[in-house]
């Protein structure tokens, strides 16, 4: 008789505290000892480890058999079982942003020794890894003999041609035309414009005269042999176009019509070298 | 049940009586422990009857050595609920 067993199914079970059950359970706490509400227990424990009887005893070696056999199932299924995700350590935030930094600075360092950078970043790349000791090319490293096309806000303020210049330019000049515009093409660009240098009606001759009759030959003739005549302009104009030998009567009008319609081959040419003929 | 398990203390091994006293003891213990839910009567009957330990069950049971001890625990507490039960009424038909 103890302390327990004074009260025991006397009074309300105490709470089981789980190294107790564990040790009913190995059988290392007799009824006599056991928790307030939990002889019984510890008795039906006993019962059920009891000594095997000699009709139990006669089958133990089958049953030991069964029973490592099961044991060994489980462990190897437990082992290649994937219940447990164990990580090789824990990755809290701190080395999270750690290694997306240094990846980060990986690649962005990759992409400056390799010049792949936009300008800017280029620049701000290379005076930083030049800091630690990296050498990564500049912003125009690779340009060779090619300028700069980048320029800054104080280039525009003092270099550029301001916006009252090009005004004064456009009404005090005596220039007309395609010269007027190309000046202040040029003036605009600050040179760089090559306006009015290409296709100038003044420094060209029309290859045919007008007014002409129009027609295959006529369309021939101002596109310089390009136009392969009423076939191209029927093709060009999806079946459209009236103009051909059978309608060189109708002349001027119907090449200029063919190729205000759909064409633009031929007779078209033919109209501009009329239109820019002085 | 209940009877049998206050008298087992005084049983004789010997005895082939107490032998099958023993014997039915074992068999209603082993019913008391069935009637449990599946995967505590799993942890006890390894525990008490194959005499393992909490980390050996649960290499088996494929938990963790915790989560047998507390299968293990609320195993106990149901039995220990159930055991009062029975003496209640034993106690009130008496």
């Amino acid at each position: 008789m103890n302390l327990w067993s004074d009260f025991d199914c006397e009074m309300h079970p105490v709470p089981l505290d789980l190294d107790t059950a564990d040790r009913l359970l190995a059988g290392t706490v007799a009824p006599e000892d056991a928790p307030p509400g939990y002889a019984n227990v510890a008795r039906l424990l006993e019962s059920a480890a009891a000594a095997p009887t000699p009709g139990e005893l006669s089958r133990e070696t089958e049953v030991v058999a069964t029973v490592a056999a099961a044991v060994r199932s489980s462990s190897s299924i437990e082992s290649g079982s994937p219940r447990r995700f164990f990580m090789p350590f824990a990755l809290s935030r701190s080395r999270m942003t750690a290694a997306f930094v240094a990846l980060t600075l990986a690649c962005s360092a990759g992409l400056a020794s390799a010049g792949s950078l936009p300008g800017a970043a280029q620049d701000i790349a290379s005076a930083m890894l030049a800091k630690v000791g990296i050498s990564v090319p500049g912003p125009n490293e690779h340009a060779g003999t090619h300028p700069s096309v980048r320029g800054s806000s104080s280039d525009a303020s003092s270099d550029a041609v301001t916006r009252s210049d090009i005004a004064e330019l456009a009404t005090t000049t005596d220039l007309t035309g395609i010269d007027k515009g190309a000046a202040i093409s040029r003036a605009a660009s600050d040179g760089k414009s090559q306006a009015g240098q290409h296709g100038s009606a003044s420094g060209g001759s029309a290859p045919v005269d007008t007014p002409n009759n129009g027609g295959t030959g006529t369309a021939d003739t101002a596109s310089g042999g390009k136009s392969s005549g009423t076939s191209t302009a029927d093709a060009a104009s999806g079946g459209a176009s009236s103009a051909g030998s059978g309608n060189a009567s109708n002349g001027q009008e119907t090449a200029d019509s063919a190729s205000g319609d759909h064409s633009s081959v031929g007779s078209g040419n033919g109209s501009a070298g009329q239109a820019h003929k002085p | 049940m209940l009877n049998s398990l206050e008298r087992s203390g005084a049983s004789d091994p010997v005895d082939p009586e107490a032998q099958a006293l023993t014997a039915s003891e074992t068999e209603a213990a082993l019913a008391h422990i069935a009637s449990l839910p599946p995967d505590q009567a799993e942890v006890v009957l390894l525990r008490v009857v194959a005499g393992l330990d909490a980390e050996e069950v649960a290499a088996i049971v494929g938990k963790k050595a915790g989560a047998v001890r507390v299968l293990q625990h609320r195993a106990l507490k149901r039995l220990s609920g159930r055991l009062a039960r029975e003496r209640r009424k034993v106690d009130v038909t008496e």
